[in-house]
């Protein structure tokens, strides 16, 4: 009995110091016996440089702050949140911005992100058609593998 | 009749050169109490360029533009355009180096295509580029990062020369992640997470030293026949 006892205190203790998203992920799936989910989380520089990116993202510092300070390597954990199309509501409900926790979540929904990730691999490798010099190969990489990734994790 | 940039300028100096009654934002904020008891005012990098701004306007008896910077002032790239666009300032989108960002970071050749492109940066009007003032070289790790088939750029010390002439500007760097103010060549700047004693709180820099890299400068009307020798940007219309 004790040890009974004793295993399931143990069982609570480790289910309260895993994050709530882990204890429960029904709320974010959308397609039984597929890899999508309702959303799925990118790091803000994933889709490039914030003079790409800033007018659907908003600035990469902190939401809560007018300024990001005078370090130049200064790096800010934003994050960005792929939902689809209905869920804005739900993915604000998960992912909630919190200065004391230096949280901070942009929402973008499905059709957003790979529309936006369309146009500006569409305008890179016209660049690079136009000036092969100028190509970004990288950045247009790393663009086409992320709008690949969120057409395989998140439902439309 | 003294200049906006005059005015504007004496205010820069006075700050930089005595600021004892100062502290940084992010260090008042912890114990705001302690320092507004100690006789200290809160400063910042917008702080600071607001300050700035708002002597320029109000030493030539514009009120409404004064109390204009103040409202807007929260946002850098929001009282840029409005200098631009209300107040016919005139954008000058600086880089280093056009192509090869000595931090590898896109951001800078990605900045410099837009304004080649659109003549905007961060959705801020752009007449004039002052670019390639500090090449990288081939031999640094960070060479060819972003457009490896570039050749190395060439140093282009014209320009800059004449931008060096503007007395007054107003700076930002990543579309208003830091602002800073320009004159003479020097970037003056407030790190916001010093003491007055630390020595570090004002900083002046030589723009070509700056480690930034790519952003804008904003040119006061008065000033902005410094800059006629430089080619305007195709896109500009100038």
């Amino acid at each position: 009995m004790f040890r009974f006892v004793a295993t399931l205190s143990v069982a609570a203790l480790l289910m309260a110091c895993q994050p709530e998203s882990k204890l429960d992920t029904a709320w974010n799936e959308c397609e039984a016996g597929s890899e999508k989910k309702i959303t799925a989380v990118y790091d803000y520089a994933d889709f490039g440089p914030p003079s790409m990116s800033g007018e659907m993202l908003g600035p990469e510092y902190w939401t809560w702050q007018n300024q990001g300070g005078g370090d130049p390597s200064k790096e800010f954990d934003v994050k960005v949140v792929v939902h689809a199309d209905n869920a804005k509501k739900l993915a604000m409900t998960h992912y909630v911005v919190d200065p004391v926790k230096e949280a901070d979540y942009r929402y973008v929904s499905f059709m957003e992100a790979t529309s936006f990730l369309d146009f500006n691999i569409l305008e890179l490798k016209e660049l690079a058609s136009v000036d092969g010099e100028t190509s970004f190969p990288k950045l247009t990489a790393a663009l086409t593998n992320l709008k690949a990734r969120i057409q395989k994790e998140v439902c439309p | 009749m003294t200049t906006f940039s005059e005015h504007a300028v004496k205010e820069l100096l006075a700050q930089y050169g005595s600021h004892a009654d100062r502290v940084g934002s992010q260090r008042f904020d912890v114990n705001p109490a302690k320092f507004r008891a100690a006789g200290l005012k809160r400063t910042d990098c917008i702080t600071y360029v607001i300050e700035c701004l708002e002597a320029g306007f109000e030493g030539v008896g514009d009120a409404s533009a004064k109390s204009k910077v103040r409202q807007l002032g929260q946002y850098g790239t929001k009282l840029a355009s409005y200098l631009v666009n209300t107040k016919k300032w005139v954008g000058v989108h600086i880089n280093p180096d056009e192509y090869h960002p000595d931090d590898g970071n896109d951001e800078h050749p990605y900045t410099s295509y837009l304004v080649r492109k659109k003549c905007k940066y961060y959705n801020i009007p752009m007449k004039y580029k002052v670019t390639n003032y500090r090449p990288t070289p081939k031999t640094d790790p960070d060479f060819q990062q972003v457009n490896p088939a570039k050749a190395e750029q060439t140093l282009d010390s014209v320009s800059y020369a004449a931008l060096k002439l503007v007395k007054f500007g107003f700076g930002l760097s990543k579309g208003g992640l830091h602002t800073w103010l320009f004159s003479e060549g020097k970037v003056y700047e407030v790190h916001w997470d010093e003491l007055p004693t630390s020595g570090n709180l004002y900083e002046a820099t030589a723009l070509n030293k700056f480690m930034w890299n790519s952003g804008a400068i904003i040119v006061p009307k008065d000033q902005v026949s410094k800059l006629a020798t430089l080619s305007g940007l195709p896109c500009s219309g100038s």
